[in-house]
């Protein structure tokens, strides 16, 4: 057991850990609840694209008539990325921005006919009520910075679930689990919804919330892998004149797909971009089965020749931030999996609240006071003989 | 000294072993629609609702018994709890 100084750091750790990201963490709670039906949500807003049926077996049309496409709507602009989104098997999508240099958050989306490559829509990602959502969870409006401030503030939430977690213990010993008081004091009660809510929902909060904070890393990944292995892969360019002829996009990405045949291309980063090189097209392919789908292999193509230049495995680092993706959103178990996140979501709200409450409620008592008010409490419900290992 | 000792473990399996056991549960869960889909997203589903299914057990249906003869003096509320 627990020395009573221990449990009393643990405690004050417990409780100023949480105060600190409560707010936050609320927001996060709050935001978050919709963003899980994210999909679903922006359908029903209307977001949807409407694709003409054609028989399941229709050819795709070649990926550089997709580009032609895009760019002659906008022939001022330059691709950047081009990806394909999962749910959409019928179409291929384009980042366009002003300049190859142009800030991250400067860009406009196409999604063009995977079929008949005809420009469709122009997809609004960076408007309406779910992006605002989104930028709230992500990063409050304040850029990377904002995005790093709630990652340290993830941090503490988790801090304080592991604190929490320790200080359950001592609180716990002479109560059966599970027991709510209903009919005691209302704080008494809530302290024991807090103590129940929090401890049965650990590991799914403990897991969403570290992964969270590895997501809001991801500059600061992205960044070094840029910086490591794909300047590493793409040192021989160095000096080289940029590409003037471009090779056929989609004889680069068979030539992809050759390489690697049991993957599937995920997005191509196009000449210029942050995750390529003046001189490359790369093509990132993911995997087919449930795992190695969310992971991401570069095919680094030589965008005159087509030809592969290089290809690796990404690095842990990214690989970590990768599988952290899913197992923050809750979007890889289909329905059921949205239905229980959303309901642990609340739950965590629930704890939130509560916590905030018992503070509220005591916050002049000095803390000795409240631990021995807690043992006398529980004394009075315990339930199994306390033994001989009090103290 | 021997006896001291399987009291700690047995209060530490009382504190802790309930939720030591959902905590596995629920890894699994978070693990196992990664793994795969089909029969693993059924696990995880499963696996994942049991912590809601515990809370729930306790906060509404669990005690409403045991602290009837407690209630029972205050008259109406537990009526109504029932």
């Amino acid at each position: 057991m627990l020395s009573a100084k221990t449990v009393k750091i643990w405690y004050v750790t417990h409780k100023w850990t949480s105060l600190v990201c409560t707010a936050f963490l609320l927001m996060l709670c709050v935001t978050g609840l919709p963003l899980i039906f994210y999909h679903e949500l922006s359908h029903l807003l209307g977001d949807e694209i409407e694709t003409v049926d054609m028989p399941p077996d229709t050819p795709k049309a070649s990926l550089d008539s997709v580009v032609k496409a895009g760019l002659k709507k906008y022939p001022a602009e330059f691709v950047r990325f081009l990806y394909w989104d999962e749910d959409e098997p019928d179409l291929v999508f384009l980042t366009l921005v002003p300049a190859l240099d142009a800030p991250p958050d400067v860009f406009r989306s196409l999604a063009v006919d995977a079929r008949t490559a005809e420009v469709l829509a122009e997809p609004k990602f960076t408007e309406g009520v779910m992006y605002f959502f989104l930028k709230l969870h992500v990063d409050m409006f304040a850029g990377p910075y904002g995005m790093l401030f709630l990652g340290f503030m993830g941090f503490l939430f988790v801090v304080s679930l592991v604190s929490g977690a320790v200080v359950y213990g001592p609180f716990m010993r002479k109560l059966d689990f599970g027991v709510v008081r209903k009919d005691k004091t209302s704080r008494l009660k809530w302290l024991d919804l807090h103590n129940l809510l929090g401890i049965v929902t650990l590991m799914w909060a403990l897991v969403v919330g570290a992964t969270g904070v590895i997501n809001t890393l991801s500059d600061v990944v992205l960044r070094a892998w840029q910086f490591g292995q794909l300047a590493e892969m793409v040192a021989p360019y160095k000096g080289k004149p940029s590409t003037e002829n471009f090779a056929s996009l989609e004889l680069a990405v068979q030539n992809a797909r050759n390489a690697i045949p049991d993957m599937t291309p995920s997005f191509i980063a196009f000449p210029g971009s942050p995750f390529s090189s003046e001189h490359h097209y790369a093509v990132f392919m993911h995997g087919n089965t449930r795992l190695t789908s969310y992971l991401l292999k570069p095919v680094l193509i030589d965008a005159g020749t087509a030809g592969i230049t290089d290809s690796r495995d990404m690095p842990w680092y990214v690989a970590t931030l990768l599988i952290s993706q899913p197992l923050h959103f809750g979007d890889y178990g289909g329905m059921p999996m949205k239905v229980v996140w959303a309901v642990l979501d609340i739950i965590t709200i629930v704890v939130l609240v509560s916590g905030l409450y018992l503070w509220l409620s005591r916050r002049k008592k000095p803390i000795e006071e409240r631990i021995a008010e807690l043992e006398r409490d529980n004394a009075v419900s315990r339930t199994i003989p306390a033994g001989g290992a009090a103290g | 000294m021997k006896r001291s000792k399987s009291i700690r473990r047995s209060n530490f399996l009382h504190v802790f072993g309930v939720p030591v056991l959902l905590a596995i549960l629920s890894a699994f869960g978070l693990i196992s629609a990664l793994l795969g889909d089909g029969i693993w997203d059924v696990l995880s589903w499963i696996t994942l609702w049991v912590p809601v299914a515990v809370i729930a057990r306790h906060v509404w249906f669990a005690d409403s018994g045991k602290d009837a003869s407690v209630s029972r003096g205050k008259g109406g509320d537990s009526a109504l709890e029932k």
